[in-house]
C-alpha cells in the first residue's frame, strides 16, 4: 500500500461524502412538508437515513474500488494518462498539494470532530453517574433536587427517568403520567442508542447539514414521544405539561434549561393537539435502496472506478 | 461539586442524622464495616477539606458536622454535573422532555394555554 494511494482514496471519500451528504439533505429539505404531513417517525426516520446513509454509501464505494484495485490483473498499466486510484500504484497523488492538503485537513477534522463526540460522550456518562448517585427514587422515576426545570432518560442498558424536583412539584399527577410516558417512548424506540450512532453519523455529513439534519431528527423524536405519550394520557395533557414546564422555568428566570424555545413549543403544542398521524418509520424502503446502491456499486465498480479517476483527473 | 464516593456519603449519612460526632462516634456507628479507625479518620478529614464538614476541636479530638445540608449537597452535585449541559444547551445527548435551551416569551405561553383550554372545551 503505498501513501499516495491512501490520499487518492481519502479525497474521493471526502467529495463522495460531502456530495451524498448535500443530495440527501436537499431531498430531506425539498420533501419537507410532505414528510411532516406523513407523521414525525417518517419525519424522524428520514432525517436519520439521510445521516446513515451517505457514510455507509461512500464506504461501500470505497470497499468496491479497494478490492477492484487490488486484484491480481493490474488495472493501471491501460491507462497512465491520470492519477491511480489504487493502493499499488497511486504514487501520482503525492505530486497534488491540493489533493495532500485536502486529505490532510479532512482526516485531521474527522479525527477531532470524532475524539468531541466521544469526550462529549464521556462527561454526559460521568454527569449522570454522578446525578444518579444523589437522585432519589420515587414513583418510577428518579427525582433530582435542582431548582432548574428538566427531565430527561438517561442510561443505555437500564434507562431511567430523571426530573429536576422543581420540575416534579410544577406537574400535575396526570401531567407527570405524560412526562414518564414521553421519557419511556424515548427509551422503546431505543433513541439513547440511535442518538448515539447519529451523533457520529453527524460527524461524516457535509459541514452545516450534519447539525441541521440532527435537530431535524431531535425535534421529530421529541413529536413522536408527545404522541406516544398522548396515546397513554391525552394531548391536552401532555400539551399542559409542556406549557407548565416551560412556565415554571420562565417564572423563575432560569436562563437556560431543557425549555423549549418559543416557536418549537408551539410547534409541539401544535402538533400534539392535532393528533395527527404519527406515520410509519421509512425502514424498509431504505434499507432496500441502500442495498440496491450497495449492490449497483459492487457490480459497476470497474466503471465508478475510471469514472472517479476520469473526474478527478 | 462532584459526587462523594461510596464511603465518603456512608459516613456523611450518619453525620447528616446525628451530629456533632468525633471519629470515635463515627466508628461505633460504622461498626458491621469493621473499617480501621484511621480509615474513618482520613475520609472525615477528607470531607472537612472538601468543605462538606466542619469541625471543632474538644480537647485533644475534633468534633465533625455537616457544613451542608443533604438537599443543599445534592444540588451542588446536580449543578456541578449538569449546569455545563444546560449552559452550552447539549440537550440533544440525553432524551428530553423538553429540550432546546431559550426564553419563552410570557404572551406566547399565555396563548398556548388558551389554545389547549379551547381545545378542551371543544371536546
Amino acid at each position: 500500500m503505498t501513501l499516495g494511494g491512501v490520499v487518492g482514496f481519502v479525497v474521493l471519500s471526502v467529495l463522495l461524502l460531502t456530495a451524498l451528504s448535500l443530495m440527501a439533505t436537499a431531498s430531506i429539505a425539498l420533501a419537507g412538508a410532505r414528510l411532516r404531513r406523513a407523521g414525525p417517525a417518517a419525519e424522524r426516520s428520514a432525517a436519520a437515513w439521510a445521516l446513515l446513509a451517505p457514510a455507509t454509501l461512500t464506504l461501500a464505494v470505497i470497499a468496491a474500488l479497494a478490492i477492484r484495485g487490488s486484484g491480481t490483473i493490474d488495472h493501471c498499466i491501460g491507462h497512465d494518462h491520470h492519477a491511480h486510484l489504487c493502493f499499488a500504484h497511486g504514487g501520482a497523488w503525492l505530486a497534488r498539494p491540493l489533493a495532500i492538503a485536502l486529505a490532510a485537513a479532512s482526516a485531521l477534522t474527522l479525527v477531532l470532530r470524532l475524539a468531541g463526540v466521544a469526550w462529549r460522550r464521556i462527561q454526559t456518562g460521568a454527569a449522570i453517574a454522578d446525578v444518579r448517585r444523589v437522585a432519589e427514587c420515587a414513583d418510577r422515576v428518579r427525582i433530582v433536587q435542582s431548582q432548574r426545570v428538566f427531565c430527561f432518560v438517561a442510561g443505555h442498558r437500564k434507562p431511567e427517568v430523571f426530573v429536576s424536583s422543581r420540575a416534579w412539584e410544577a406537574l400535575s399527577a396526570d401531567e407527570r403520567e405524560a412526562v414518564i410516558a414521553h421519557e419511556r417512548a424515548h427509551a422503546a424506540q431505543g433513541d439513547l442508542w440511535l442518538g448515539a450512532l447519529i451523533d457520529v453519523a453527524s460527524v461524516f455529513a457535509a459541514p452545516l447539514a450534519g447539525a441541521w439534519l440532527r435537530v431535524r431528527w431531535s425535534d421529530a423524536g421529541e413529536r413522536l414521544c408527545d404522541a406516544r405519550a398522548a396515546q397513554h394520557t391525552a394531548p391536552e395533557t401532555v400539551a399542559d405539561a409542556l406549557v407548565r414546564l416551560c412556565r415554571a422555568g420562565h417564572v423563575q428566570h432560569v436562563p437556560s434549561g431543557f425549555t423549549p424555545r418559543s416557536e418549537a413549543l408551539e410547534h409541539r403544542v401544535r402538533a400534539v393537539l392535532a393528533s395527527g398521524p404519527i406515520g410509519s418509520e421509512l425502514h424498509p424502503i431504505a434499507w432496500c435502496l441502500a442495498a440496491v446502491a450497495i449492490i449497483a456499486t459492487a457490480v459497476f465498480a470497474t466503471h465508478l472506478h475510471h469514472a472517479f479517476e476520469t473526474l478527478l483527473g | 461539586m462532584r459526587a462523594l464516593g461510596e464511603l465518603e456519603e456512608r459516613v456523611m449519612t450518619i453525620l447528616w442524622d446525628e451530629h456533632p460526632l468525633s471519629v470515635r462516634d463515627v466508628c461505633a456507628r460504622m461498626k458491621r464495616s469493621k473499617l480501621a479507625y484511621t480509615t474513618v479518620m482520613t475520609t472525615l478529614d477528607r470531607l472537612h477539606k472538601k468543605g462538606v464538614l466542619a469541625r471543632t476541636k474538644q480537647g485533644n479530638a475534633f468534633l465533625y458536622l455537616p457544613a451542608i445540608d443533604r438537599s443543599e449537597y445534592q444540588r451542588r452535585v446536580v449543578e456541578t454535573a449538569l449546569g455545563p449541559m444546560f449552559e452550552q444547551g447539549a440537550a440533544p445527548v440525553l432524551a428530553a422532555f423538553v429540550d432546546m435551551a431559550a426564553e419563552v416569551d410570557e404572551s406566547n405561553l399565555a396563548r398556548l394555554e388558551r389554545l389547549i383550554a379551547d381545545h378542551k372545551r371543544r371536546k
